[in-house]
């Protein structure tokens, strides 16, 4: 079986989406959501 | 992550440094867990229909995979108390921050990247670290995105060292042609 290592170009992915992660701890589903909001709030998009 | 940083400094939030080396050992451990029973499971489900595994699955669980095997209950057991000891670890790292939050509670949540790349394509090969704690521990995990890929911005800077093999290895990944 051939395994092909494809050498990625940085064109190939011009405007590509950036994202990061936000992590809590266990069971913090409504803290993350409202955190997330605060992201979207602060942070948001530059595009 | 720099973005995200000042953005959120600017709008009076404080931040603090939190370097997650958990990550390492973290990859190790969750793939032993995943692949305990020599893939066993992920090819029988895919085997009922009889198609092939997808390409970036059998490197993992497949025939692509020359160091899989099953693992003994004894080794599954010593690998889940590896878990528990990082676990245990990272609560304590995670607990402490709240030497240096100024707010008397630790950290109220970590941002990190979710991959060190934007999104492959298929059929590539990735080597990664991150993006394994939230799912060996359980962390309630979300996405935001923050912004795309810029050429000119995101340029390997000249002076760039590899932390580690991996890390010469997903560079490598990407060779700048510019």
């Amino acid at each position: 079986m051939l395994t092909i290592w494809l050498v990625e170009k940085p064109e190939n992915h011009e405007n590509a989406l950036v994202g990061l992660a936000l992590i809590g701890r266990r069971l913090e589903e409504e803290k993350i959501t409202a955190l997330l909001q605060v992201m979207k709030d602060v942070v948001g998009v530059d595009y | 992550m720099e973005i995200t940083k000042a953005k959120l400094i600017s709008a009076g939030h404080d931040v603090i440094d939190f370097i997650p080396y958990e990550t390492k050992e973290a990859t190790d451990i969750i793939l032993k867990m995943w692949t305990a029973d020599g893939g066993e499971e992920v090819r029988r489900n895919a085997g009922a229909t009889g198609e092939p595994l997808p390409t970036n699955v059998d490197r993992i669980f497949g025939p692509g995979n020359p160091s899989l095997k099953s693992m003994t209950v004894f080794e599954t057991w010593q690998n889940q108390h590896a878990k528990s000891i990082l676990a245990q670890r990272f609560l304590e790292r995670w607990q402490k921050t709240a030497e240096q939050t100024g707010t008397g509670r630790p950290i109220d949540a970590l941002i990190t990247p979710s991959t060190p790349f934007p999104a492959i394509r298929h059929e590539t090969q990735y080597k990664w670290n991150y993006g394994v704690l939230s799912p060996l521990l359980d962390l309630t995990t979300g996405v935001f995105p923050v912004t795309k890929v810029d050429l000119e911005k995101d340029r390997i800077p000249e002076d760039w060292q590899p932390i580690s093999d991996k890390d010469k290895d997903v560079m490598e990944l990407c060779k700048d042609n510019h």
